[in-house]
């Protein structure tokens, strides 16, 4: 019987680790690492902790099973937002076109604490929309709205204002832009 | 490198926990101090674009776009897990949706996106996203597979957001009379119904032309 769990706990840990590390195309894959030693406080962390620890108690195959999908699922899940400290709800509110552009006090260095940070203060000297941020740094957009709205709250980057106001639809004004610009084309 | 990580990692925390906390300063974002706000006056647009799978949404991107078109990632919560079909790939445990995007700078201060719809139906959570703030919306229609384009034509209706059917006339050849898909599509009269080659440049622009004069006529009929 343990001759049966112990490599399965060997190949569940190296799925696991593959899982994480390989997600993601982006180019910060140690962030995957960090994911293991994330403290329990991170929203979804515990739910994978609670269900792995039981899983390699248990010996017997049918639960091998469970232990392979249940905690890999949850590791893929979970893994870009680490990114974020866990987070899913970004601070404000930024629409996948809403344009930023980095901060005079994001293009000092030193205020850029982090790898991320970096990326993207070096991505959005001209203004840049969020799905343009995600798609370049090869990051989920859920991932890029909560590092944006943070880079905003510190005053590394500018989130432009919208075109619509408080409303959900246009102002016939921007339509007229977007019209003149389209024939002029 | 573990030390590195977790240095860098207990930094990107602070800055989180900065974020956290209660801020009365909030509703007015640090963003907009003075001296910074020059570029700021960019202001972006957004179109969407939607139709069934293969009807040239990419393509129509692509075609009008300044830049290659790019592809941006949603990676599915466990939310969709009960939806989505793992039978067929049963290694898969998430899925990711992928939007097609293009950008068009029409003058110095605004930039137009062109977002392509993810093609599944079960991916309506991010159309709601895609949708807001849109001014409207293109639906291809393939006139060889009419009724891959319902779901999005529904969805617009629904939503109230302006559109116009682009008739995707491959090899230039409109096979089907515009009066035809209208009553195919079950579509009103007052929602134009233009031809559209997506691969050429002068027919994607009529296209967005003719919607965006869409969007202008429907918002002077209903004002907000």
């Amino acid at each position: 019987m343990t001759a049966v769990s112990k490599p399965s706990d060997d190949d569940h840990d190296e799925s696991f680790a593959g899982l994480v590390n390989g997600l993601s195309g982006g180019p910060w894959r140690s962030g995957g690492r960090r994911k293991r030693s994330a403290p329990s406080s991170a929203t979804p962390q515990p739910v994978a902790a609670d269900q792995l620890a039981p899983a390699q108690e248990q010996t017997s195959a049918a639960v091998g099973t469970f232990e392979w999908s249940q905690p890999a699922a949850a590791a893929s899940v979970v893994r870009p937002y680490t990114w974020t400290g866990g987070r899913t709800a970004p601070v404000i509110d930024l629409a996948v076109e809403t344009l930023v552009s980095t901060s005079e006090h994001g293009h000092d260095m030193a205020a850029l604490t982090s790898e991320e940070h970096r990326a993207v203060a070096e991505l959005c000297r001209g203004p840049r929309s969020v799905a343009e941020v995600a798609a370049l740094l090869s990051l989920p957009l859920g991932v890029v709205r909560v590092l944006l709205a943070d880079m905003a709250d510190i005053g590394l980057v500018v989130v432009h204002r919208s075109a619509n106001g408080s409303s959900n639809t246009p102002d016939i004004a921007l339509m007229e832009r977007v019209l003149s610009g389209l024939r002029r084309l | 490198m573990d030390f590195v990580d977790s240095d860098r990692s207990r930094s990107y925390r602070g800055a989180s926990a900065a974020a956290v906390k209660p801020d009365p300063a909030r509703s007015s974002p640090p963003a907009v101090r003075p001296g910074e706000d020059s570029r700021p006056n960019v202001i972006s647009a957004k179109i969407v674009v939607g139709g069934g799978f293969g009807a040239g949404k990419t393509t129509f991107v692509g075609t009008v776009s300044e830049i290659a078109p790019l592809t941006t990632e949603a990676v599915l919560t466990d939310a969709s897990t009960s939806v989505d079909d793992l039978v067929a790939t049963p290694d898969k445990s998430t899925t990711t949706v992928a939007m097609d995007f293009g950008r068009l700078s029409l003058d110095a201060e605004l930039i137009l996106y062109l977002f392509g719809t993810p093609g599944q139906h079960r991916f309506w959570f991010m159309w709601d996203d895609l949708v807001r703030g849109a001014i409207g919306a293109v639906v291809l229609v393939d006139t060889r597979r009419l009724a891959d384009c319902f779901a999005a034509v529904d969805f617009f209706e629904d939503r109230g957001l302006p559109y116009v059917v682009g008739v995707n006339c491959f090899d230039g050849v409109l096979s089907h009379s515009v009066e035809d898909v209208r009553e195919a599509l079950a579509i009103g009269p007052a929602v134009p119904i233009v031809p559209c080659d997506a691969r050429e440049r002068e027919s994607t622009k009529s296209t967005l032309i003719a919607l965006v004069e869409h969007a202008m006529r429907k918002s002077v009929a209903t004002p907000a």
